[in-house]
């Protein structure tokens, strides 16, 4: 069945196109008679020579007039057209990108100077910072030397003291022990100036 | 057999006579009106919108701007610009010509000799007379290529001259020789068919082979007749460099 109807239309098909054929091949003034003239193509029959050059000069000028007048400028124009458009269109990219690149350039060197603000900013407090805690400890290590020193000053007048009166402490130990054993009473004075000897001895 | 010769011959429509010369119009004539009206309605129909972005009539005639424009920039330079409706009107007619011979039952101006012939020595004397205009006597130096010794001259310069006065006979004989050719020869094929049909069965089969044939020569045809008028158009630029530079 399939096989018949794309016989078919093949068929169809060659038949419609032979009557094509016959289209191009159809003569509408019958019989071949041969051309007046006998020169055979009618292009090298002069009668018609004048028809054929005033006809197409009047197509030729009619035809540049109408192109040179109206189409053609209109072609021209509307190319022209889209040329400034897409020119324009291309500058103003350009300018915005431009721009774009001014507006990143000066974020960048904000950015940049705002960085070495900060880092200044913080040096400046960690050095004045520092200098502040030096200058207390300084302080506080002076006003501790001092203490030290008031301190050890009196430590030492509490030692002299305590030695002076270890010194009269032993002189009278000394004079009473002297009296006990001799059974008479000592000279304290005496006793005294013994002491100081012996612990000036000493301290030497 | 149909005569193949017939589609050449010229019938007068309606006579016309001025001052004794019989300037009739005829079927020549009619194609040529229907080519003026096809193209400028068409190119005009196409521009008409002026669109930025273009439909595809108004790419079409820009394509074909284009086109010509680049013929004229690359064979002339820019100064062929002020040839450029006369290069595109040549274009358009000789391209109206080859395309609407392809019709059937149509006419194909183009494959005239007189046709071809008067738009070659348009050319030829548009060169001429531009030339002498621009360059004074000067201009017939084209005879004499740069560089050639002195006692060639008497050999060169007939044959450059013999070379320029060949110029309208080979571009007019070319472009009508081709349509001619061509059209005679769908003609004649179509023909092989037609009478083939007669012999019965066997004969249409027969003539199924001619047809197949045909159908490739139409194509090919077309192709003869754009690049034609391509070639008719790029000779006339080549031709008119003269007018613009001397010495090519």
């Amino acid at each position: 069945m399939m096989d018949r109807l794309k016989k078919l239309t093949g068929l169809t098909f060659c038949a419609l196109a032979l009557g094509v054929q016959s289209v191009f091949a159809a003569d509408p003034h019958h019989g071949a008679e041969p051309v007046e003239g006998g020169a055979g193509l009618p292009q090298f029959n002069p009668e018609y020579f004048p028809t054929q050059i005033f006809w197409l000069t009047v197509t030729f000028i009619v035809m540049y007039v109408i192109f040179s007048s109206r189409i053609l400028p209109d072609i021209s124009g509307i190319l022209e057209n889209r040329r400034s458009h897409i020119d324009g269109d291309l500058e103003t990219a350009e300018r915005l990108r431009s721009e774009a690149d001014s507006v990143q350039e000066s974020y960048e060197s904000h950015l940049n100077t705002s960085r070495v603000e900060a880092k200044n900013l913080v040096n400046g407090v960690h050095a004045s910072m520092k200098a502040k805690a030096e200058s207390q400890l300084q302080q506080l290590r002076e006003k501790a030397e001092k203490d030290m020193h008031t301190l050890e000053v009196r430590l030492q007048s509490a030692k002299n003291e305590a030695m002076e009166q270890m010194g009269s402490i032993a002189a009278e130990a000394a004079s009473e022990a002297a009296a006990k054993i001799m059974g008479a009473p000592a000279d304290l004075a005496q006793a005294q100036n013994v002491v100081q000897l012996i612990s000036k001895r000493e301290a030497a | 057999m149909a005569d193949p010769i017939h589609q050449f011959e010229i019938i007068p429509l309606i006579p016309l006579e001025v001052a004794g010369v019989d300037i009739a119009f005829t079927n020549s004539s009619l194609w040529m009106l229907i080519g003026i009206v096809l193209s400028t309605l068409t190119l005009s129909m196409a521009t008409r919108r002026k669109a930025l972005v273009p439909g595809r009539l108004q790419v079409m005639s820009e394509m074909l701007y284009e086109f010509v424009a680049n013929m004229i920039r690359e064979n002339i330079g820019s100064a062929g610009r002020q040839y450029f409706p006369l290069i595109f009107t040549l274009f358009m007619v000789v391209l109206m010509g080859n395309l609407l011979g392809m019709i059937p039952y149509s006419f194909t101006y183009t494959s005239h000799i007189i046709v071809t012939l008067a738009l070659a020595m348009l050319i030829f004397f548009t060169v001429l007379v531009i030339g002498v205009i621009k360059h004074g006597l000067s201009f017939f130096s084209f005879l004499v290529p740069p560089g050639v010794p002195v006692w060639l001259f008497p050999l060169i310069i007939p044959i450059e001259l013999v070379s320029f006065l060949a110029r309208p006979v080979t571009l007019s004989v070319r472009l009508f020789a081709n349509m001619m050719a061509g059209h005679l020869m769908l003609k004649v094929f179509a023909g092989f068919s037609v009478s083939m049909l007669g012999l019965g069965a066997a004969g249409f089969f027969a003539g199924l082979v001619p047809m197949f044939f045909n159908v490739i020569l139409i194509g090919f045809e077309f192709l003869i007749a754009l690049l034609h008028a391509y070639v008719f158009t790029v000779l006339s630029c080549i031709y008119l460099k003269d007018t613009v530079e001397l010495h090519h």
